[in-house]
Parts: C-alpha cells; structure tokens; sequence
C-alpha cells in the first residue's frame, strides 16, 4: 500500500537528510584537508638532520688556546659496508680543531671549515688536558649540563704529560677507532683495579657535593715496544693512575699503585693481583683478587678526627715462586697475613699522600661525618679538606686466601 | 500570528510590481486550492497504481492454459524457464513449471510426477480438484497459494509449481537441487589444529553447518528478502536467550531500511549497517567458519547470513576479536597466550616500525645506540633519496607488489616473487638505490601485518599515516598520531557496543582473554560488554 | 543537565592520575634528601585540603561545582565564581601546554619554533575534545596501566646506579616544620581535586566518593616516590637542582649490558600522551564549565574558540619563556590551587550551612 503523503514525507526527509549528510561529509572533507594542508605546510620540518650531514663525534679534547679554548674534534667516517674495515693503517677517522672563548663556541666554529654539522650526543669521552684541569674545570662543565645533546654518561679524562689532541690521536690495540679504544681502556679498572673510570656525571656529584672531591681517570701517552717490526716509533695509551682533585682543580697524580689504595677504600676493587714478598724466603707470591669489600668510619671528638677503614679481602694462590709447604694451613696463614701487610702498606701510603701532599679528601670521608654528625657537619662542611688533612688513620686489613688454584704443591722443587 | 501573515503578505506584494496585498493573498489562496486538488488526484492514481499491482498479485487461474500464458509473458519467454504439461490417466490436465538447473529433476519425476500419475488411478476425476486430495498424493513437501506473485517467487528459488485444471490453487513443491561447492577448508582462514570446514554460497548449507554446531532450539534463523532486483536471501541467526535484544533489534531496524538495487554480497549489508563507514577500523565482523560462528553466537552476537556467498556477519565486533582466533581456544592456555603477545607485537611493529625508523633516523640521532647508527650511517651514505621519501617509495612498491600478488594467474606466481626479490632487494641496493635497513624494515613490518587479517586495511592505512607523521615530525608527531588514532578507536561503538570494550571500558576483575587467556575453565563469563543479563557460562 | 557522558569509577582514578604524573614526569621540586619523608606526610594534608569539595560533591551528586555554587550562592555571585573556574581551567590548560614545549624543546627539537609544537598538541586535543568526554577517559584506561608499567619498568632498569645512601642522614636538614611546610605545598599542588568535583556527575557507578579520591592519592603519592625517589638515588642530590628535567636526565643514563642504551623514546612517548591526556582534559572542562556559567548548549561550538584563544595567548604574552613558566609553577600555583580548592569551596559551604540553619530555623518559625 503507498500511501502518497507518507511516501512524499519520507522522500522530503530522505533527501533532506541525503542532502544533510552530503553537507556533513563535504565539511568534514573540508575541515580535514584544512588541517592537513596548514599542518603540511608548517614542515619546513626545522629539526630534520638526515644522516649523512651529520659529523658524528666519537671525543672531544679540549686544550688551552690562544684566547680560550682549543677543542680537537675526533669524528668517525662511516664505513659504507660491513665487508670492508679491519685494516689498522687507515684509522676511518678525521680530525677538526676550532679555537673560541668558550667551549660551545670552539664547537660552532667548526663547520666554517666542515662540511658536516658535529653531532656530539655519541661522544664517548671528553678528554682535558692537564693545563686547563689546573685552571679548573667547573666553567667549562656548565655546557655539558646545559646542551641537550650532550649524556652525562661520557667518560671524563684527564691527559698527562701531552695536550688532548695528541691523545686523541693514538690507535693502539685491536679497535682501530680511538674512541672505542680509550672507552675500552677506561673500562679496564675493573681488571686490575689501578685506575679509575669517572663519568661526567660522577665529577659532577663529586665536585657539588661538600664531603668529597673528584678523582678523575688519566691517561699517559706512552712509547710503545716494537715487537718485530722496525720503522716509526709507535705510541700506545696508558691508563695507570689517577688524577687528583681539589674542588674543580687539579692538584697532583697518583701512580698505580696508590690509585689501588684508593680504590681499596672505597671498596671498588673487583679483580687483580696483590703480590709481596713471601715470608721467611726471598721469593714472591701472587695472588689474584676475588671480591674485595670496605668499611669506613669516621670519629669525631671535639675536634679530633680519627678515620677508621677496615679492609677484607677474598683472594685466590695465582703464583708461588718459592718452594714452601703449601698444604699446611698455617703456611697459608703466614701467606694471608703478610697479603693483609701489604694491603695494608698500600692503603696508608695513599692515604698519608692524599692527605698530606693533596689535601683533598677523595674519599668520601667528609660524607660518613655528615652521615654520621649532622649538626657537627654543619660547622664543619666548609673546610672538611683542611681537618681531613689533620686525622690521624687507623686502617685494618684482613686477607682471606680461600682457594690456592689448581695445583697444590709449588712448582720448584 | 496574524499580523506575522499580513506583515509576510506586504513583503511580497511590495517586491511583486502591480500587485496589492489582497491580490496577494487570493493568488495564494488560489496556490493552495491547486496544491489540495493536485493532492486529491495524486490519491487517485495511486489507487490505480495499487490495483494494477493487485492485479500482478492476481490468483491463480484455474485453467492450465491460462495459467502457462501468463507465466510465459511473466518471464519473457526465457529459454531455462521449463513447461511440463502431463495429462493423468483419467485426463485431468496438469502443468509443471520450473526452472532448469535449479530442481532436481530426479525428485520432480519420482516423487512428484510418477506418484502423481499412478496414484491418481485411484482416485475420482472431479475429486482430484480438491487441493487437499492434490496434497496427498505428492511424497513432497508442499505450500499451496492462490497468488501468483508466490508462485513466481518460489520458481525463482528453485521449487516447481504443479497447476491443475480446474483447481485455482497452485502446489509449490520444494524440489531445490542446484551445483554447489563441496565444503571445503576456506583458504583464507587456514588452520593447524580445528575443524576445516568452511562455509559454501548456498545459504541452507551453510544454516545448517551452524545447527550441527548448535544443537538447541533456542538457535532462531530469521529469513528476509533483500535487494529489489536480486530479491537476495538473507537470514539472521541468533541464540534466544542469550543475545542482547537491544543489538538484535537495531540490527533488525538497520536491515529493514536497506533499500537497493541489488545485495550480491555480506559486504554490501556490512556497509549499509555499519557504524562509522569513514573509520578504518571495521565495527562488523565476518568469518567463514561455522565453529567460530558457533563460537560468536554463544557469546551473544547476532550472525547475518547471505545466499550466494561464504562470508558471514556476526555484529556487535569488538577490538579484542582482530587478536583472537580459534587456535587461541582449541591450544592450551600457555601456548594461546604467547601467541596473543606476539600478535599484538606485530600489529605494533606492522604499524609503527617504519614510521619510527624514520623519525629516529630523521631527528633524534641520540636515542640510537652508537653501533647500530654507524651501520645506518654506512649505509646511507649514498642514498640520493632523504629517508623519509625513501620509506615512502618502499611502501608503496610493497603495497604494489602485495596486490599483484593477490591477482597473478598461478603459472605466473613464481617469475613474480622473484622479479620482486631480485629487482628490490639485491639491485637496487648494490645500485644504490635504496639502502638495506629501509628493505629489511619494510619487510618485517610487511610480513607481521600477514599475521592479522582481519586489521590488513588498517593496518595499511594507519602505517602510511604514522610514516606521514614520523618525517613531519619525528617523535613528536608519531605521538600525536597515537593520540588522535586511540581517540578515533576508542569513540567507536558497534551497535550501542562500545569498541575497545573489554580493553575500556572494562568489567569487574581481571580481564581474563584479552592478551593473556586463561584456561577454559576459569573462564566462568560472557563477556560483560555483549550480554546484558544471561552472563553465565555454565548454565 | 549536559551529563549524558558516563564514566566508569576506574576511569576516574586512571584519569587523574596520570594528570599529575605526567606532571611529575616532567618536572619536580625538592629541597633535601627528606623528599620521600615529604612527600608521606603530604599524604596526610591532602584529605584535609580536599574536604570541603568531597563533602560538597556528595551533597551535589549530580551537579558538577559550577551548576550547584550558583544554587548555593545565589544567580549573580555563582556566575562570578563559575567564571573565575572557567578561567583557572583555561590557565592551567595554557601553563600546561607552556611547561610541556619548554621541556619538549630544548631536549627535542630545539630549532622547531614554539607555535609548530602547540599547533600540533592543540590540534590533536582538540580532536580529543571533541570526541568526548567518554573517549578521553578511555584512552586514559589504555594508556594509564603503559605508562605506569613503563615507569616501574625504567625504575627497575636503574637499581645497579642507585646508591640510597644519599638519603640517609634523616632528619638532619629539616626541621618538623619545615617538613610540614613543604608537605603542605607538595599537596597544595595536588589540584585534581577540582577536575574531580567537575567529573563527579558523570561516574556511573556512584560508590564512596571519598575512596575514589583517596584511591587518587594514593597512586599519584606512590608513583611520585617512584618516580623521585631512583633519580635522586642515580643521580645525587645535587645535579637535579640545577636542571630542570631530572627525571629525563636520569633515564639517558641507563646502560644495562652495554647493549640496552639510550632506551628513552619509550618514556618521552609516555609524557607527550600524559601531557596530551591532561590538556585534553582541561579543555574540555573549560568548554564544559563555560557551557554550564553562561548557558551555551551546544559544547561542541566552543571548542575551537578555546583553542583558538590559548595558541593566542601563549604566542602573544610572555608566557613562553622558560623563566617565567617554572617561576609560576614552582612558586604562584600553589597559592592559586589553594584559593580554588580550598578557598572558594569553604566560602561556599560557609554559605550553605548559613542556608541551612536558616531555613531550618524559619521552618522551625512556621
């Protein structure tokens, strides 16, 4: 049944509503390509950085110039496929210098000379020379917290005896690009225990902090010895030692050694080998380091300061160049403590170093005293390093040889 | 009022030139005087109109010559349109007409004609003119009409219809038996462990494929005649009892108001009834399988139905659906619910990868670890194309590549996936055309968006969308896309459901199928968001 | 009236939490090493900053605060109050935005003028807008759990840079009523309460108002420790005084294994939807209380004058610089957020208890 009124009312709505749909569609149509094109439009895409204008930065040295700043640049040249590489001659890596006033400017003025933008984010360290560590470091660290690009987490390096550039230029080992070569021997500490490895991020918690100063990884330009091969002299890097810091100065150098017994003290000794002389015998024993732990302990009396460190070893017979009786336990205690005696020789020797040369506390002493004293602290937070250099040292040492190896009689007969 | 009519009536005759305010209004007197007599004829005509269709409509003539006239003229004389004229034994004339092809002429002669003519020996010749005697005699089943728009009808499904002489009442017998595809395992929803059969184009098949997964009476089928041209059969099947007699009813309201030509397919009643036509994200549902269709069904959705075609609709469709299949349920639950992970894995790289590699690539350098940049910067080095237009390119030879895929002849398959390999990947890389990252990210992202089928148009869109957005503006703008993409999908409802349901809104207590599946039998309800008051499972 | 959007209570607590956390995410202030001590006993000052709104929420279950102040205070005073809600709203959408560009641009995108990055965010909340209501707490309810995961997750990543001994000389820097002062600050700060009072109406299930609230609480207190509490661990105490994304500076520094470095889009991501969450949300209040004030009907047609009027803003006045942004939102916001949840709903339950009694005693009368 069509029932006209109804069949033209409902033709009336359904174009209407055809009509009103069109016109919805059309203005949504309308409102999208509006958005779409003001949003095209704003892509002058200003950030845009495509990956072969950029100059990435494997380090940055930094060294005194004429009015400021010298920065040396060390930027990796990609390698086009992975077939080739492996050739040591041809390090795939440049080098710009640029002078300026401040650090940012030194960057900017490199691509004067540069065809590529630097992008610094993937530096893995920034080496200092030993110069402008003296002047003070705190000035040019204000970039590294202010630029975005820049990671807290790059290695802070001081070079000895040379300026940064030199350094940064030496490949020696099996990476052939300096940068993973310096990182990599950074993260050495860990095997013999006689440096450290510093982030910025740590110079920084060290330097803000009132109870402790930085102590900053060094790395020493050392002749290399030729085995084999005759020609030019080659040059290796070495990462022995440590440098020492009053707030944001340098002040002096520990050698291997000394940088153990800091590393002793702080409890950051992983691996590596202690050797002395074995008792009752002109031979030597090594032995090799398992886990090594610290406590430390300050006292306060007034103004008398006495700083408690008690220092235990778990160690493993490496070496025995001697013919005594190993199998007999109090032999093996003989050995533990004369191991506890030297330990312990290393520790204060550093210890009276730091404290009577440097005046420093490197430590973290000052950080048990606020700690421990709070209100004390107070009194004494802002010439720590003074009293530091004025306590008497107490320091315990415990050597536990567990293991002896897999032989057990020496080897001499 | 009043003065509002008069004030109307001066406007216009101040702006018709030579006309006064009274001319005015006896001119639009005389307007509506026309409007009301052109209404009166208009209800005149289509009362003939009405009647000439009753006349379509007519009864059945009672003789048989009458009868084979009209349908002749009805169906044009088409040449598959079979007249079938017998004669009983004791010389009562009788007609059969149906379409070749479409009956089985097997069951025709032996249940219908050969009873017909031996049985009716026995029986009187004027007797033989009572449609009730008629019905006995036939070993089928049988509708009588006096309408001749039913006969018509029924012979274009496929029944024959008997005319006897003498008798004003046509016998339409259902002897259907047309070619159909065997059941077979659909090629499109293969699997490793579950039933393989898949439905066919026949529409009775596929109904009952869905009774012998459901053996209950509550299983309702509802049939309705779609498209003006094809009058295509479309039925709808749910659970009484268990469905949400909301979405059944607006399911049926939106049926109802499709008015076209033709329904050749489940797509066309998908996109007449679906909620958002412009979103890429589908709110309706189809499968080709009867378990899962068994499956959705006891969930309490509706399934739709269509003759001619295996697909079949189930609404309300939810987000979390895309990410489920039935292997999900038939493996155990550990299984089930790693391979869940993963597919939301792919989605996330099928859709993101490409347009974060550019991003990162393009504008934060920094969130790269250093090696893998190096690689990309080595790589990249001599690419003339930036990277954003280089992935750009890449997609859409992909895209290119995936479609003829789908079309090529079989014989020519193979010489295409190696054209496609060797041209794409090896040359135009050594060329230095492209470089290999981009290659092997729009592989991966094309290969995991395999692993969904049922997103593979959003999944397409939405990846070029992310690619556009990602070289605009790196990270910030892909962010943006994410914003504006869950927004888009989280306003979506299907039939008053709301689409991310069980995802959010969600139910009270842990979601328990939703990435991680729990065992079948800590599975205790239907999902909250479909069922409104049977939500029990057992029971 | 326009309260056709229903809300789940789970929503609810999602949504608001992320708003403040998006916030801490961003930026946080700290004094000395008893920030986590600090942040606890906020815990206590905020029920009592919050009371008056809870109670008036429950009186007025279904209204939200500008709809029952002019009921309570009277047609003209309630249309003054409603506006200066209208505008603390659009304030904190713009501060908002202004904090989220000054820390997304110097980090990101640092050559990219300041309009491009506010035209994209008002673009894609104004999409959110105008979705709804509805849609903006269920994108909360997808991207909350992420985010939170996420955050717990990075925590996790962190524990062999943590060193917790900088906390440890407690209770030696600060006095108790230094303590309390800055508690009372930290919860000052803690403004959701009043997108809470605007939201009440439209939760579905109206279970105890006051665990919702606290339920609130209690997650954007706990994830501020999360989130505080491994940064100053990683990075010291003193670092994180002189920059002003600590939280962001801390996560660049995770390498675990050397292989999983610079992980930090995941939580850049995660601040860009906060933040977006947030905004969204304050625009739509704005629209909303804006409608309910001066009678608008449809919400719809105010949203692009809103945005419209905020890009205006920050590219006109100074608003935009660094300087002032933090300024204000270290030192004006918490005496700001003290008027509005505290101030003018005391005000306003001084008035309805006067009604109260008054009413009760001429009802006595007659």
């Amino acid at each position: 049944m069509v029932n006209e009124k109804e069949a033209r009312s409902y033709c009336k709505r359904q174009r209407s509503k055809a009509g009103v749909k069109l016109m919805t569609i059309l203005k949504r149509a309308f409102a999208i390509t509006l958005i779409l094109a003001i949003t095209l439009s704003l892509t002058g895409c200003w950030n845009r950085r495509e990956l072969n204008t950029l100059g990435i930065i494997g380090l940055v040295g930094v060294d005194t110039g004429n009015n400021g700043i010298k920065s040396t640049f060390e930027i990796i040249k990609p390698e086009k496929t992975s077939k080739g590489g492996g050739d040591k001659a041809q390090a795939p890596v440049t080098y710009m210098q640029a002078s300026g006033s401040t650090l940012i400017e030194s960057f900017r003025n490199v691509p004067v000379r540069f065809e590529r933008k630097l992008f610094v984010s993937h530096a893995k360290g920034f080496l200092f020379s030993e110069e402008v560590a003296r002047k003070g470091l705190a000035e040019n660290l204000d970039m590294l917290l202010r630029d975005h690009e820049l990671r807290l987490t790059m290695h802070l390096i001081i070079v000895k005896d040379s300026t940064a550039s030199d350094a940064m230029s030496i490949t020696g080992g099996i990476n052939t690009i300096p940068s993973s070569y310096i990182e990599d021997l950074a993260k050495q500490y860990k095997v013999h225990s006689t440096s450290v490895d510093t982030k910025v991020l740590d110079f920084l918690k060290s330097y803000y902090s009132k109870g402790i100063n930085p102590l900053v990884t060094v790395l020493k330009k050392v002749k290399k010895d030729k085995v084999g091969k005759s020609g030019q002299e080659e040059y290796e890097l070495s990462v022995e030692g440590s440098a020492v810091f009053l707030k944001d100065r340098l002040v002096g150098f520990l050698d291997g050694p000394e940088t153990r017994g800091y590393n002793w003290i702080v409890g950051k000794v992983s691996s590596g080998v202690v050797t002395f002389p074995t008792p009752n015998s002109n031979g030597l024993t090594s032995v090799e380091i398992f886990q090594a732990g610290s406590k430390r302990d300050v006292e306060v009396n007034d103004n008398d300061i006495k700083i408690k460190v008690k220092i235990n070893m778990n160690g493993m017979l490496d070496e025995q160049t001697t013919t005594i009786k190993l199998t007999d336990p109090t032999v093996i205690e003989i050995l533990e403590q004369a191991n506890s005696q030297a330990i312990k020789q290393e520790v204060e020797h550093t210890l009276q170093k730091v404290q009577k040369e440097y005046k420093s506390d490197v430590f973290g002493f000052g950080q048990i005293v606020h700690r421990k004293y709070p209100q004390q602290w107070k009194n004494m937070q802002d010439n720590w390093d003074e009293l530091f250099s004025q306590a008497s040292i107490e320091v315990e040492t415990e050597a536990k040889i567990t293991k002896t190896g897999k032989s057990t009689l020496p080897a001499k007969e | 009022m009043k003065g509002k009519k008069r004030l109307h009536l001066n406007k216009i005759s101040t702006v018709i030139s030579g006309t006064s305010y009274f001319t005015v209004k006896k001119k639009l007197y005389a307007l509506n005087q026309l409007i009301v007599e052109s209404d009166k004829t208009a209800a005149k005509i289509s009362q003939i109109i009405d009647k000439l269709t009753h006349v379509k409509a007519t009864a059945v003539f009672t003789s048989v010559a009458a009868n084979k006239t009209s349908l002749e003229y009805t169906f044009k004389k088409s040449g598959d349109v079979l007249f079938n004229e017998f004669a009983t034994l004791s010389g009562v004339k009788f007609l059969i007409v149906y379409i070749d092809g479409l009956v089985n002429k097997e069951t025709l002669r032996r249940d219908v004609i050969n009873p017909f003519i031996t049985k009716s020996k026995e029986v009187q010749a004027n007797m033989l003119l009572d449609s009730e005697i008629l019905k006995s005699l036939i070993a089928a089943s049988i509708v009588e009409t006096k309408k001749m728009s039913a006969v018509i009808d029924d012979i274009l499904n496929g029944n024959a219809a008997m005319f006897v002489d003498g008798v004003d009442t046509a016998l339409l017998i259902d002897s259907r038996g047309w070619e159909k595809r065997t059941v077979a395992e659909p090629d499109t929803e293969s699997v490793i462990r579950g039933p393989r059969e898949g439905f066919i184009e026949n529409l009775r098949t596929n109904t009952s494929l869905l009774r012998r997964k459901i053996k209950n009476p509550n299983l309702v089928f509802e049939n309705i005649n779609l498209g003006k041209q094809t009058k295509t059969n479309v039925a709808i099947a749910y659970l009484d009892g268990i469905v949400n007699q909301a979405v059944l009813s607006e399911v049926k309201r939106r049926i109802n108001k499709i008015d076209t030509d033709s329904i050749l397919e489940t797509g066309y009643i998908e996109q007449f009834i679906e909620d958002s036509p412009f979103s890429p994200l589908a709110t309706v549902a189809n499968t080709q399988k009867p378990d899962i269709l068994a499956a959705k069904i006891l969930e309490g959705r509706v399934a739709i139905f269509c003759d001619g075609t295996p697909h079949v609709l189930t609404v309300p469709h939810l987000f979390i659906e895309t990410l489920q299949t039935s292997e999900d349920y038939y493996n155990r639950p550990f299984m089930a619910s790693i391979w869940r992970i993963l597919r939301v894995l792919a989605l996330l790289v099928s859709i993101l990868v490409p347009g974060l590699y550019v991003a990162l690539q393009t504008y934060h350098q920094e969130m790269i670890p250093t090696i893998l940049l190096l690689r990309m910067a080595g790589s990249i080095s001599d690419i003339p194309f930036p990277a954003g237009a280089e992935m750009f390119i890449m997609s859409l030879f992909y895209e290119l590549l995936r479609e003829s895929g789908i079309r090529l002849p079989r014989a020519v398959g193979s010489a295409i996936s190696i054209v496609g390999g060797l041209v794409v990947g090896e040359s135009a890389v050594n060329a230095g055309l492209v470089s290999a990252p981009v290659v092997i990210v729009i592989a991966i992202a094309g290969v995991s968006g395999f692993i969904i089928p049922a997103l593979s148009e959003a999944v397409v869109i939405y990846r070029f969308f992310f690619l556009i957005a990602g070289t605009v503006m790196g990270l910030y703008g892909i962010v943006c896309g994410i914003f504006i993409v869950v927004m888009q999908a989280v306003s979506l409802r299907s039939f008053g459901v709301p689409y991310t349901s069980p995802l959010s809104p969600s139910p009270q207590g842990v979601l328990k199928d939703f990435i991680i599946r729990f065992p079948l039998w800590l599975m205790k309800k239907r999902p909250e968001a479909i069922v409104k008051d049977n939500d029990q499972r057992r029971g | 009236m326009t309260h056709l959007e229903k809300i789940s209570p789970i929503q609810v607590i999602l949504l608001l939490s992320i708003c403040r956390i998006s916030i801490v995410l961003l930026w946080f202030k700290f004094s000395n090493q008893d920030v986590w001590i600090t942040e606890l006993v906020s815990l206590f000052y905020i029920p009592i900053l919050c009371a008056p709104l809870l109670f008036l929420s429950k009186q007025f279950a279904n209204l939200t605060i500008t709809e029952y102040l002019p009921l309570i205070t009277g047609k003209l005073v309630g249309k003054i109050l409603g506006t200066f809600y209208v505008v603390f709203f659009l304030f904190i959408a713009t501060i908002d935005l202004s904090l989220f560009d000054n820390i997304l641009k110097p980090i990101n995108f640092p050559e990219t003028p300041d309009y491009a990055i506010i035209f994209l965010a008002l673009i894609s909340c104004a999409y959110g807008v105008y979705k709804g209501l509805e849609c903006i707490a269920r994108s909360a309810q997808i991207f909350t759990p992420q985010i939170l995961a996420i955050v717990v997750l990075y925590a996790l990543l962190q524990i062999p840079d943590m060193d917790f001994s900088v906390f440890l000389p407690i209770f030696a820097d600060s006095t108790f009523l230094e303590i309390n002062a800055l508690a009372f600050t930290n919860a000052a700060r803690i403004n959701e309460i009043i997108f809470f009072a605007m939201l009440v109406p439209s939760i579905n299930k109206k279970g105890n108002m006051n665990m919702l609230f606290y339920w609130v609480a209690i997650i954007i207190s706990a994830f501020s420790l999360i989130i505080i509490v491994p940064t100053l661990a990683g990075l010291g105490l003193d670092v994180p005084k002189r920059t002003f994304d600590p939280y962001y500076l801390f996560i660049k520094q995770i390498s675990v294994y050397d292989f999983i470095t610079r992980i930090e889009f995941f939580i850049v991501a995660a601040w860009n939807i906060g933040m977006f969450l947030k905004i969204s949300l304050m625009i739509y209040l704005t629209t909303i209380s804006f409608a309910q004030v001066w009678g608008v009907k449809k919400r719809i047609v105010l949203i692009i004058p809103m945005i419209i009027l905020i890009f205006i803003i920050e590219l006109k006045t100074d608003i935009l610089k660094s300087v002032i942004v933090f300024k204000i939102i270290e030192y004006y916001m918490p005496f700001i957020n003290l008027i509005f949840m505290f101030g003018i709903p005391v005000f306003a339950l001084a008035v309805y208890f006067l009604k109260k009694t008054l009413k009760a005693k001429s009802d006595c009368n007659s």
